[in-house]
């Protein structure tokens, strides 16, 4: 017996020595863990480069608001649920639902946790190169360091300029913020939204800074378009400054108080040619995807609103439509003759920018007041797949009708006839505006809601978004300053309700006639 | 009984861990005080355990997420991972009474802590989520299990089973934004199996107050929907009057004639999800049965789910996509045909289960029946087989998931688990058929 318990405890102490001292650490191979992605200075640039990915998707990408943004703005028409288009782009207009539950939370919530998603990439980038000293070279010892920071001050302004335009508040997040810290975090207070676009200029113009002293051009396959010259660089966050100075503005008060001198002084400094992707990267515009998509029975296809569109119809029948109750609206065809609508055959031409449909896949029971013979086909169903394409993020004609409302806006109503004559009269090949408006004529274009030929602040709008229609998601920061969304729109949305959850914020919202609404 | 776990999955403080079992059993059928001798053997028992769940693999560690072009964060890893703990109360009784009827009982009751979930974790941290211990969820199953000897003859022995068990679950403890994931709800009180999804109103109660003088607006239709008519219309006048696409105005609400209204609570104004059922049966059984006559021995398996709902999400999406059965008016007397916005009404709204698609899950299923015979010893004798070493001979033949009845439209209402049965385009249980060669050297 003796021997026995001996022998027990022996075979005892072998088992718990052998696994006590079992090596229970396992790196994880899959993915980098954070310190090893911040040691190794190529880790740090890919890092901030792929922040890039981010801005793009904010604007035109997957991350789901730019086309329920561009419904709730007129801009493409839809009764397909595509998340939430439909419910937020119906008549009347109602609240967002800005509880986590809500079936479409993804319009607030993807926008928000990505942007938030790149901020910390690049801070996490920032902070190893300004904290830490990593420093980026070629494989010729050339520092590199420059053009990575200037990249991560130009994509950090612009998803926190994003930020600004989207939301009523946000917080801040650059390089000198304790993300890491969750107790800090969790301390932080979120800003005003004029406060966050400021903080955004302010990081595009280091961005700006560190480019011109270092002359820092920047690779295509940074940005998955061309080589951007060092002049490039610069000029494109010129254009995005110019944006966030304007598209900022809630209402067409805070609009017509915009820094317009400044405006044109970007404008002047920003890009002399359209900004544009290249297909075949990686990257899809799901904006330009679903604006142009078959109407095949279970596609989901967005047509053109004919409150885009109509404005060119000589033929009163956008009146008639306009003058209908709204479940009794009917789609119609359009007779004029801007080029860019409709072809010179006749309604049922294409136009070079829109297409006839002469079918639907829209539900009826849905209302038939967002139905449209037409739909948006400008860059011929093209929206990143293929290679050889090009897709514009910022167009010259953009900044230009930005810098002819700047003008307008400070008196010089010819300056601003001339910039809004370029694509009129070229790419819609209709007769120019004077400073006085659109030359009176039976075919005159664009008309107002009562058939008047519109005067030129009337000829700016329809220009405007005629010509970014489809190029970047810029219809709704438009339609709020210009004042044409419709009643009880969402002028911005709120911070999403599971990140109140998080902080013990009460909900809040804005649409549906209450606060944040349009007029 | 302790013992102590290693597990390489957990935050390094946090890699060992202690769990424990005591056991309790009290033999009734032994004290001399004991008056039903009838019983061979009454036991009470008693048991409380520990066991701990495990995190996945990469829930530790605090990584980016490399894809094609970019680095993301999505979730943070938890260094300080724990186990989820679950402590489970065990209370039983096992009787066998005349030498042949056994029966057992037992109830448990389990409350788990800690749970390994993701936790909303401030924006500006750059991810959205984190994984952390919290929650509590409790529950309980019962089940009992009936064994009889109804025969044993020296040839002939047959015997029968019946198990039967029943178990919830409810989430006590949540700490966290409440959402909402396919079918079910995670929030403070809610049992899992619940389902939430639209519900179009079937009845005048369901309808908003504004319509209370004009319930005879309203018509209960051959599907058994509420729909708005109008004034001295009913359901059958779609086609005779072309209402079909029409627009009816009942006190000032703007209604498309003839289709499903969807009933909306007070969560403002969008369609609202409301509580439909639930898809946990309300008890299983399995009766078996085996008879053994000489070297033949023949089994029968009976699976008897009472209850439990099943979301046909396979009907609802050819709904939406214009191919259900359903939809097909040929045949139909012209008051019942329906326009195609009908269905989609009914049937196009996502991921998101609507009433009507959802189904009586109940089933019965001639689950196994299978026959053995082991060749007797002298027949292994006279195919040579003693000589090769053979001991013993069976052929066998099984089949499985022979017959189902139920009242269920898809194929198959057995999809999932007893928690969650979403049949979205699945494959039914496949039926089985297997022969073998046992033999024994």
């Amino acid at each position: 017996m003796h021997r026995f318990w001996k022998g027990l405890a022996i075979v005892a102490a072998c088992g718990i020595a052998t696994a006590g001292c079992q090596e229970l650490t396992v790196p994880n191979l899959n993915n980098p863990e954070r310190e090893r992605v911040l040691q190794e200075p190529d880790d740090v640039e890919a890092l901030l480069v792929g922040t890039w990915t981010q801005v793009w998707d904010l604007w035109q990408g997957a991350t789901y608001s730019s086309l329920a943004l561009s419904a709730i703005a007129d801009e493409f028409t839809t009764t397909h649920e595509n998340y939430g288009a439909w419910t937020l782009s119906s008549e009347p207009r109602i609240a967002f639902d800005n509880s986590p539950e809500y079936a479409y939370a993804a319009v607030a919530e993807n926008p928000y946790y990505n942007t938030y998603d790149a901020l910390a990439s690049v801070h996490d980038g920032l902070e190893a190169i300004l904290k830490r000293g990593i420093r980026i070279t070629d494989s010729r010892g050339n520092d590199l360091t420059p053009r990575a920071i200037a990249f991560a001050k130009f994509t950090q302004g612009a998803l926190l300029g994003y930020l600004g335009l989207l939301y009523d508040r946000a917080f801040v997040v650059t390089e000198n913020t304790p993300i890491a810290d969750a107790d800090k975090v969790k301390a932080m207070k979120p800003l005003p939204y004029k406060e966050v676009l400021d903080s955004a200029i302010a990081s595009l113009e280091a961005a700006l800074e560190i480019a011109a002293t270092h002359g820092v051009a920047i690779p295509g396959a940074w940005v998955k378009g061309d080589d951007l010259s060092a002049d490039a660089f610069q000029r494109l966050i010129h254009s995005y400054i110019a944006r966030y100075l304007v598209y900022g503005a809630r209402t067409p008060t805070e609009r017509a108080a915009v820094d317009w001198v400044r405006v044109v002084q970007e404008v002047d400094q920003g890009i002399v040619s359209d900004f544009a992707i290249n297909g075949g990267q990686g990257l899809n515009s799901s904006y330009k995807q679903y604006a142009q998509n078959s109407n095949c029975a279970s596609c989901v296809t967005y047509y053109a609103d004919y409150d885009l569109i109509g404005p060119a119809d000589v033929s009163g029948a956008y009146q008639a439509w306009l003058a209908t109750s709204l479940m009794a609206r009917e789609r119609f065809d359009i007779v004029t003759p801007d080029r860019r609508i409709t072809g010179a055959d006749g309604p049922r031409s294409n136009g070079t920018y829109f297409r006839y449909l002469s079918s639907t896949n829209l539900r009826a029971d849905r209302g038939t007041y967002h139905f449209s013979n037409y739909q948006f086909y400008r860059f011929r169903g093209e929206y990143g797949r293929n290679a050889g394409t090009k897709l514009p993020a910022v167009t010259v004609a953009e900044m230009r009708l930005l810098k002819a409302e700047a003008l307008y806006r400070l008196g010089d109503r010819e300056g601003a006839a001339a910039l809004i004559n370029e694509t009129r009269v070229a790419n819609g090949e209709l007769p120019p505006v004077t400073a006085s408006g659109v030359p009176a004529a039976p075919d005159c274009v664009p008309r107002t809601a009562d058939g008047r030929c519109g005067d030129l602040w009337d000829a700016l709008v329809y220009e405007k978004r005629i010509e970014t229609a489809g190029t970047d998601q810029i219809a709704f920061f438009d339609a709020r300053g210009f004042g044409i969304l419709k009643p009880g729109t969402l002028l911005h949305l709120p911070i999403p309700g599971r990140e109140l959850d998080v902080y013990g914020f009460p909900y809040y919202t804005f649409g549906g006639g209450g606060e944040g609404s349009a007029n | 009984m302790l013992r102590r776990d290693g597990s390489s999955l957990f935050g390094p403080d946090h890699r060992w861990n202690n769990y424990y079992r005591a056991a309790f059993a009290y033999r009734l059928s032994e004290e001399p005080w004991w008056p039903l001798g009838f019983f061979d053997e009454f036991k009470l028992r008693a048991s409380v355990g520990t066991a701990g769940g495990r995190p996945g693999f990469a829930d530790q560690y605090e990584t980016y997420l490399v894809s094609y072009l970019s680095a993301t964060r999505s979730t943070l890893g938890n260094r300080k991972l724990r186990p989820s703990f679950t402590r489970e109360v065990e209370i039983g009784a096992d009787m066998l009474a005349f030498g042949r009827v056994a029966l057992e009982l037992t109830y448990a009751q389990q409350v788990s802590k800690d749970q390994i979930v993701q936790m909303p974790q401030p924006a500006a941290t750059g991810y959205k989520n984190r994984w952390e211990n919290a929650g509590v969820i409790e529950g309980y199953s019962v089940e009992a299990a009936l064994r009889a000897d109804l025969y044993r003859g020296r040839d002939l022995q047959w015997s029968m089973s019946v198990v039967a068990d029943r178990s919830r679950n409810q989430i006590t403890e949540w700490n966290r934004p409440c959402f909402i994931s396919g079918l079910t709800r995670h929030c403070q009180g809610y049992r899992r199996g619940d389902i939430y999804g639209y519900r179009f109103i079937r009845d005048v109660s369901e309808l908003p107050a504004i319509h209370v003088g004009s319930a005879d607006q309203f018509q209960v239709n051959d599907d058994g929907f509420l729909i708005p008519v109008g004034v001295g219309n009913s359901w059958r006048d779609g086609l005779a009057k072309g209402l079909w696409g029409t627009t009816v105005t009942i006190d000032g609400v703007e209604y498309s004639w003839g289709l499903p209204i969807t009933l909306k609570t007070q969560a403002m104004d969008a369609d609202s999800l409301v509580y439909i059922g639930s898809m946990a049966p309300d008890v299983k059984l399995g009766i078996g049965s085996t008879i053994t006559w000489k070297g033949l021995t023949l089994y029968g398996l009976v699976d008897w789910q009472v209850g439990g709902l099943v979301h046909n999400a396979t009907r609802q999406r050819l709904y939406q996509s214009l191919r259900a059965a359903d939809v097909d008016q040929s045949g139909k007397s012209d008051e019942r045909k329906k326009p195609i916005d009908y269905y989609l009404r009914l049937g196009y709204t996502g991921t998101t289960a609507v009433e009507h698609f959802i189904e009586p899950g109940g089933f019965i299923k001639l689950r196994e029946v299978s026959a053995k015979y082991t060749l007797p010893q002298p027949t292994l004798a006279r195919l040579g087989l003693s000589r090769l070493g053979a001991e013993r001979v069976s052929i066998a033949l099984i089949g499985r998931n022979l017959l189902t009845f139920t009242d269920y439209t898809g194929f198959d209402p057995e999809v999932g688990s007893i928690f969650y049965r979403s049949d979205n385009f699945n494959y039914p249980n496949f039926r089985t058929f297997t022969s073998s060669i046992e033999v024994v050297f």
